[in-house]
């Protein structure tokens, strides 16, 4: 689905006066990478900011853009909220996966036993309470909104980082004895 | 029973000797590259006959192609590392590069030659 950005919600009238967009302060990353750090805690309940609210904008308006990124080459990664609804629920379906297998690895100590053919058969009642648990952790996974105040947040997506740290790691050698040796 | 136990124990076996030889292949290609700092800095780099590229790679600067050998096989190398470096954090070879050649006009000697992001060569 192509992304689209749409008009912004609110009217900006002619401007007098310096604009104001929030941001109380930059901390710059690298040459890549800054952080804005906004001066304006999120005091009440938005929807827009959690689990829950992304769903909702996912059916609702799927192709909006939920977050942008600059990229290294300078073009633009885009996030609607359908893609990030996506990895939301791919993510939380990971983590039930993960939970069932510590609960099959538990269940296999359990019951197991030397004899083939009640292997197979505690092995099938073990499968279906797997499937049983999967599709009940699957409910455990939404988020409960607490009306709290939330500090400001800053998202970094992170791929970046990862790559510098593993070119350093393999590069850290090499780079010691290039600087030695002029 | 004892295909079961088998089976496991050949699978950790097999993994063992992947991730070792992965590891022997990587310290290999390492082994290679500190071999060859000394001809690329003393002899190349400083006499402006070689330059890095901003995608992470060495390029001739001028008209004399000397030791090609040792650059063609340094630029084999460094392609071999960023391809392992992408399938490891899920990127491509190509932006691993992006980030090693900013890496490298880091930390580049005054009078390096050097590529920009828009492909000007200049000297540090």
């Amino acid at each position: 689905m192509p992304l689209t950005m749409i008009r912004p919600y609110r009217h900006a009238g002619p401007l007098k006066s310096s604009l104001n967009f929030g941001v109380s302060s930059v901390e710059r990353v690298d040459v890549f990478r800054a952080i804005l750090f906004s001066g304006n805690s999120l005091k009440q309940k938005s929807s827009a900011y959690y689990i829950p609210g992304i769903r909702q904008w996912a059916e609702d308006a799927p192709g909006r853009i939920f977050l942008a990124e600059r990229k290294t080459d300078r073009e633009w990664r885009k996030f609607s909220y359908g893609q990030t609804a996506a990895v939301v629920n791919a993510v939380s379906q990971a983590f039930a996966v993960s939970q069932a297998l510590l609960g099959w690895t538990a269940l296999q100590k359990y019951f197991f036993c030397d004899k083939e053919s009640e292997f197979m058969i505690k092995n099938t009642v073990i499968g279906a309470m797997l499937v049983f648990l999967m599709q009940a952790c699957q409910t455990y996974h939404e988020v409960e909104v607490a009306p709290v105040e939330v500090k400001p947040i800053h998202i970094i997506i992170d791929v970046n980082v990862k790559v510098d740290r593993a070119l350093d790691d393999f590069f850290g050698d090499i780079d010691k004895a290039a600087e030695t040796s002029r | 029973m004892k295909n079961r136990v088998l089976i496991t124990v050949t699978s950790f076996m097999l993994a063992g000797i992947f991730v070792a030889a992965q590891l022997c292949a990587a310290d290999d290609i390492k082994s290679r590259m500190l071999g060859r700092v000394d001809i690329i800095n003393k002899e190349l780099k400083a006499k402006g006959i070689v330059g890095e590229n901003n995608r992470g790679y060495l390029e001739f600067r001028s008209g004399k192609k000397e030791r090609e050998d040792v650059i063609k096989a340094e630029n084999r190398d460094r392609k071999t590392v960023y391809s392992q470096i992408a399938k490891q954090q899920g990127t491509t070879p190509e932006m691993v590069g992006k980030h090693r050649a900013v890496q490298l006009q880091k930390k580049a000697k005054a009078g390096d030659w050097l590529q920009d992001a828009a492909g000007t060569w200049y000297r540090k």
